[in-house]
């Protein structure tokens, strides 16, 4: 398998370290419902059948976190961008 | 050499190869395969049969050979189950027979024939099922005898393999007319192309046969080629180089095997180099596979593929037989035929199971041979075919006396390739052959690999596909003129068994599975081609069924009487042919296996002659033994006692560094860390705790507030790695608002503990003498700058792991042996020990500090005794379900310390607590002992361990047991601190 | 000499003797080195620091920059190695000096071993341990990669057409790095040269 590094180039994935869902996003601490938010955000997971969006780090490379869509059908890679993109974008939203 | 035919062949006479087969010596000629020169020896006997121990001898000439295996070479280099057919002879070659005792033409195993109903499909499952007890002590070693196949060398193996990487615009898979035709166009675009092929001489099929291209010889024309491609820059042949794999985005294994045509490779040279090449796109060439036809004694050997007898004709000038008869289902068959005649073989017979409509009109074109519109029923022979029985569509029987039976069943694609990623082939009805359906993203299949089966389509194939290929690499090259080429016909009507059949009828001839196994599998049952395989074994084994699949899977259809297309097959994976697992690991074996990390005082620490251990990829010293000392335990107790008494010193470099700066560098720590760092002043140190995000302690250290905005924080040397990546995680995606920059600096630093009531004194002698160390100036917890007394920069840390007033003190990693080698003879006189892992353990369990052991991922910081250290104020990882209830039960086993009741006795790690009185039973079990040394301080064994409320315990009395080692002891509870638990030594 | 942790770097020929050797390899000593990480949002203004300062521009691709006594190799997206000659003076005060508020600058002159490796085979060589396509066509002169080699993190960069390559290696992991390099050149013949102090 080869993950297209935004900032290195194409790369085996030996170099880089899988992580998991990159769709989950941190609860508040301090909410009402915090211990349930935060046991969904840590242990409850969707096992897609195709497209998945997940964090890979470039261990290898640069060192960045990358959010790579991965059809888990067969292993094709469809992009990665930076893990930074698309994490400052949702705190702008 | 009385089959060597006089004339003709690609070997050169001019170099003879001596080589031995079962002990014999024979000769043959360069350019030979092991096959072909033991058929030119007129040896037909080759291997013994996987269940029956019948006869068998070559039946192809390639990769596909299921029954010529041989053990190649001997001693540290025996390989076994090597195919005669596709080793390159040398000189020197040794040879064994396999799978016979005690001999290869007396075989008393043979007789396993006779006993043939106890064999039947299945008969793993069925004859060995009873008495349970029987099948480890005498089933399976009978199996393992019996049914062997090859014995692997038992000696480590002397030669050396690696593995590399290649790119390129366009690789292509085999290099026989199609392949070399796609990678001509290809690389005449000026696109970086690649050209692999398993044989040891390019050509593939324009080497066996008598056909022309533009007028020339077949072989002539792919020499030129070979030459064209040779003379560009950016393509790279390798023959003798199998592609076995195919993976995700454009990533091919394949193994090239460097030196395996010499008796032992040259100094400095692999034997087999594996490569991964990485292709833009990929055009597979792999050519066509000829199927048996399935007659009665249709393995004996003497009986050969049609086309296999055409390469050794025309490669090898050998005549496989005298007087041979062809069977065949199509026209290919009749080129065999004449090829035979050219050579100066006699044709006894051409039998063609097609209409006899079909048969006159090719027999027109052989006046000389006699044709019969029919079927051979059956082979007759011992040891070799001597005479076939054949039976002609009008009735008629004859008996045909030959040597040589030239079968062709047709050929099939060579599509493995295609179906790597998942793939399945598609079944054409018309050709009835499987064809490669679904492609792998940027592949493309020429020539028979694609169903193309003449000369003129594999030529025109190739050709077109080598330039799309390139053109999809963005290169641009056009079509060369179509070269004239000789006619033929690849007509067929298959017939996938004979009506009637004399004797046995191998499908499967590597795993003896014959048509009565596969109608007894489908009558028990097995239906699915998947089920018929793992049942009866065929399409098992080394050759995994590339002569025999296609034919078993319309043999299961004509059985069940559905298509063919219905039956589907079975899942080729990688490997397509057996690869070493040397080659796989490549470099890595042996201490290569894994890369190891040197500390920085290694160098200094083995002129002291130190033992040392494996800690994860670091090599550290575990104890310094001094003249006198034989084992671990008198030098790790001299160690402790003299950090406890003068002064100690050890590598502490492995522990992970990150220096963290910014703006938001405390904002950052504050929520990696579940303890408070707000309050950190510039130039003080403390005890940090990190938790997982599920509320468990993931790792501990330090951190050090270098300046306003500076921290070094370190981590255990086991999560380092971990704890990295888990900062810029935090960093990347939750908190990518904070202006924070942090680095591992783990070799940046080479860093010592210098620890003990000296280590003060040590250090002053050291460092520069303005360099204030009382307790004043530079206090327990206490971290900074200083200068050594050449002026070099260091920095120093109050801190200890001993509980001992101790330091440690960094130099940049470069720096590290000079500073170690000053301390230790600065030292002397004050009586400084060099310490290992073994003493700091100890020093560690006296003072109840937590390693691995406790830290184990199933620990919080309640367990451990942190609980207080957890911030209410802020949010950090772990901080909401660190709180959940069950992780702050008291009656969780939580850290004690532990000893042992009797003076002398001992304890060991893993030990479970057992109160008292109970039986020693699972659900008695209260926790268990995490980590246990002796003490020489306190002259016993002592231990931490993980107690149900264990710190509500202490003066309790508890069993630890260890009944794996049938071994208990009465321990005391007490509080993990067995030393100073005042911490009056540390400050002082 | 840098002192290696385990074996002993010594000049000489490795592997097969006959013939020039297929791989040059020469041990750079005496170089400072940085880490350099531009602050948020600053990545622009400590590019035109470095520019200003040293005639250099911190690389915002995978190559290398070099000024005047100073190269930037690329390590990240606003992340950069510094290299420069060794001197009394503090590297990480320097560039510190220059970097101001736009970067944070971390000291890493002890940390690393750095290598220059040239001849006939060295792209053979290479191509056994490292991934990435090192053809003429993929990979130029100043071009930098960030990567593993035998699996273990290094900084490769090529600096002249010949080719000549320097590869940059973790001080601790350099034993395994260079029993991986030796056998790989083993087959060509390896002549190893003594350290010599590095320049640009």
């Amino acid at each position: 398998m080869r993950i297209p590094c935004p900032h290195c180039g194409p790369r085996t994935h030996e170099e880089f370290t899988y992580y998991g869902d990159a769709t989950v996003r941190r609860p508040s601490a301090t909410g009402p419902d915090a211990e349930a938010a935060f046991y969904d955000y840590v242990y409850t997971r969707d096992n897609p059948c195709g497209l998945h969006r997940e964090l890979w780090f470039h261990q290898g490379g640069c060192h960045e976190w990358l959010v790579v869509e991965r059809d888990t059908r067969n292993h094709d890679i469809k992009g990665a961008v930076p893990a930074r993109s698309v994490f400052s974008a949702d705190d702008a939203t | 050499m009385s089959s060597r035919i006089a004339q003709g062949g690609a070997i050169n006479r001019q170099q003879v190869c001596r080589f031995t087969f079962d002990g014999a010596g024979y000769s043959g000629y360069a350019g030979d395969s092991l096959a072909s020169a033991l058929l030119a020896n007129d040896i037909r006997l080759v291997g013994r049969s996987f269940k029956y121990h019948r006869p068998r001898g070559i039946l192809s000439a390639g990769s596909e050979e299921p029954n010529a295996l041989v053990e190649l070479r001997s001693g540290a280099r025996r390989e076994p189950n090597t195919r005669a057919t596709d080793i390159e002879l040398y000189d020197g070659l040794e040879a064994t027979s396999q799978n016979r005792w005690p001999s290869l033409k007396f075989d008393v195993q043979a007789i396993n024939g006779l006993f043939s109903p106890l064999f039947v499909a299945g008969f793993y499952y069925k004859t060995f099922m009873w008495p349970a007890s029987f099948w480890e002590k005498v089933y399976e070693p009978l199996i393992r005898r019996a049914a062997g196949l090859g014995r692997a060398a038992l000696e480590a193996d002397p030669d050396h393999y690696e593995k590399s990487w290649a790119h390129c615009d366009v690789l292509v898979i085999g290099a026989g007319p199609a392949g070399l035709a796609a990678a001509l166009t290809a690389a005449r675009t000026g696109a970086r192309v690649i050209l692999a092929d398993e044989n040891f001489v390019l050509g593939g099929r324009c080497l066996a046969e008598r056909r022309t291209i533009d007028g020339q010889p077949a072989a002539d024309w792919a020499a030129q080629a070979i030459a064209e491609l040779r003379s560009m820059p950016d393509v790279r042949l390798f023959p003798r180089t199998t592609v076995f794999g195919v993976f995700d985005d454009g990533v091919y294994g394949a193994v090239e095997r460097v030196n395996d045509h010499l008796p032992v490779p040259p100094e400095f040279q692999p034997r087999q180099r594996v490569w991964r090449f990485i292709a833009k796109q990929a055009v597979l060439a792999s050519g066509a596979i000829e199927r048996p036809l399935v007659f009665g004694n249709n393995d004996l050997p003497g009986v050969m593929l049609a086309g296999a007898v055409r390469t050794y004709l025309n490669r090898y000038a050998v005549l496989p037989g005298r007087r041979a008869v062809v069977f065949t289902d199509n026209d290919d068959g009749w080129t065999t035929a004449a090829d035979l005649v050219a050579a100066g073989g006699q044709v006894a017979a051409i039998v063609d199971s097609r209409e006899p409509v079909i048969v006159s009109e090719l027999a027109r074109r052989f006046p000389d041979i006699q044709a019969i519109a029919g079927e051979v029923n059956g082979a007759r022979g011992g040891r070799h075919v001597e005479s076939v029985e054949v039976t002609s569509r009008t009735g008629t029987s004859h008996r045909i006396d030959c040597n040589l039976v030239a079968m062709s069943g047709g050929w099939s694609p060579t599509l493995h390739l295609t179906s790597h990623k998942g793939n399945r082939p598609r079944w054409d009805e018309e050709r009835s052959i499987f064809v490669p359906d679904m492609l792998p993203t940027g592949m493309r299949v020429a020539g028979a690999a694609n169903g193309d089966m003449t000369l003129g389509e594999a030529l025109v194939t190739g050709f077109r596909q080598g330039l799309t290929a390139a053109a999809s690499c963005g290169f641009s090259g056009s079509m060369p003129a179509l070269p004239r080429v000789t006619e033929e016909s690849a007509r067929r009507v298959p017939l996938w068994r004979v009506r009637q059949a004399l004797g046995k009828c191998f499908v499967d001839f590597q795993n003896d599975v014959t048509t009565d196994d596969v109608e007894l599998a489908e009558h028990e049952g097995y239906r699915s081609i998947e089920h018929l395989k793992r049942y009866t074994t065929l399409g098992m084994a080394t050759d995994q069924g590339k002569t025999s699949g296609v034919t078993g899977i319309a043999l299961l259809a004509q059985r069940r009487s559905i298509p063919v297309a219905a039956t589907g097959t079975t899942t080729f994976r990688p490997p397509y042919t057996p690869v070493a697992m040397g080659a796989l690991a490549g470099h890595h074996r042996g201490m290569d296996f894994r890369p190891t990390r040197y500390a920085p005082s290694h160098r200094w620490a083995s002129e002291l002659g130190a033992s040392f251990t494996e800690s994860g990829p670091w090599l550290r010293a575990q104890w310094f033994p001094r003249a006198g000392e034989t084992d671990w335990f008198e030098p790790t107790c001299r160690e402790v006692k003299a950090v406890r008494s003068t002064v100690g010193l050890c590598d502490v470099s492995t522990l992970g560094k990150i220096d963290v700066q910014g703006p938001d560098a405390l904002k950052f720590i504050e929520r990696l860390y579940a303890n408070n760092f707000a309050t950190l002043a510039v130039g003080r140190t403390r005890y940090g705790i990190m938790l997982r995000e599920d509320g468990f302690m993931f790792d501990d250290g330090t951190a050090a507030r270098l300046a306003e905005n500076r921290y070094l924080i370190t981590t255990t040397t086991a999560h380092a790695v971990q704890v990295y990546q888990h900062m810029h995680l935090c960093h990347q995606t939750l908190w990518p608002e904070l202006d924070v920059q942090f680095v591992s600096v783990t070799d940046q630093w080479a860093q010592f503990a210098v620890a003990g009531p000296r280590s003060r004194a040590l250090l002053q002698r050291v460092l520069d003498p303005r360099c204030d160390l009382s307790n004043e100036a530079f206090p327990f917890m206490a971290c900074g700058e200083v200068a050594l007394r050449n002026g070099e920069p260091a920095r120093l840390f109050r801190i200890s792991f001993s509980g001992e007033l101790a330091y440690e003190i960094a130099v940049p990693g470069h720096r590290g042996d000079a500073l170690i080698r000053t301390l230790h003879d600065a030292g002397q006189d004050l009586g400084v020990v060099p310490y290992g892992l073994e003493a700091l353990n100890v020093l560690r369990v006296e003072k109840g500090h937590v390693v691995g052991s406790e830290l184990n991922g199933q620990t919080t910081a309640h367990d451990l005794g942190f609980g207080r250290m957890l911030s209410t104020q802020k949010d950090f990882i772990g901080s909401v379900l660190g709180r959940r209830a069950n992780l702050i039960d008291p009656a969780r086993p939580r850290l004690v310390g532990i000893k042992t009741v009797d003076r002398n006795a001992k304890l060991a790690g893993g030990m479970h607590f057992i109160p008292q009185h109970a039986q020693r039973s699972i659900e008695h079990d209260q926790g268990h002992v995490t980590s246990v040394c002796y003490s020489p301080i306190l002259e016993q064994w002592i231990g931490l361990g993980l107690l149900t409320n264990g710190p509500d315990r202490h003066g309790e009395k508890v069993m630890v047991v260890d009944p794996l080692r049938g071994a208990e002891t009465l321990v005391e509870i007490c509080s993990p601190v067995f030393i100073d638990p005042e911490g009056a030594r540390l400050r002082g | 000499m840098a002192d290696a942790l385990h074996f002993t770097y010594s000049p000489g020929r490795l592997g097969r003797r006959e013939g020039a050797p297929g791989l040059v390899l020469q041990e750079l000593t005496q170089f400072a080195l940085a880490s350099v990480i531009a602050r948020k949002g600053q990545a622009a203004q400590a590019v035109g620091a470095a520019q200003r300062a040293f005639g250099a521009s911190p690389p915002t691709t995978p190559t290398i920059a070099a000024g005047s006594d100073i190269a930037f190799v690329w390590s990240g997206p606003g992340h950069w190695l510094a290299l420069g000659p060794q001197s009394t003076e503090s590297f990480e005060a320097r560039l510190g000096t220059v970097f101001g508020t736009h970067a944070s600058v971390f000291d890493q002159s002890g940390s690393r071993v750095l290598l220059e490796l040239r001849g006939p085979r060295v792209r053979d060589v290479l191509a056994k341990g490292v991934s990435i396509d090192l053809h003429p066509r993929a990979f130029r002169t100043g071009d930098v990669a960030v990567t593993t080699a035998s699996h273990l993190a290094v900084h490769l960069w090529q600096v002249a057409d010949e080719p000549v390559y320097r590869l940059l290696v973790v001080r601790t992991w350099f034993d395994s790095l260079w029993r991986w390099l030796a056998a790989s050149a083993a087959e060509y013949g390896c002549e190893v040269m003594a350290p010599t102090p590095y320049t640009l």
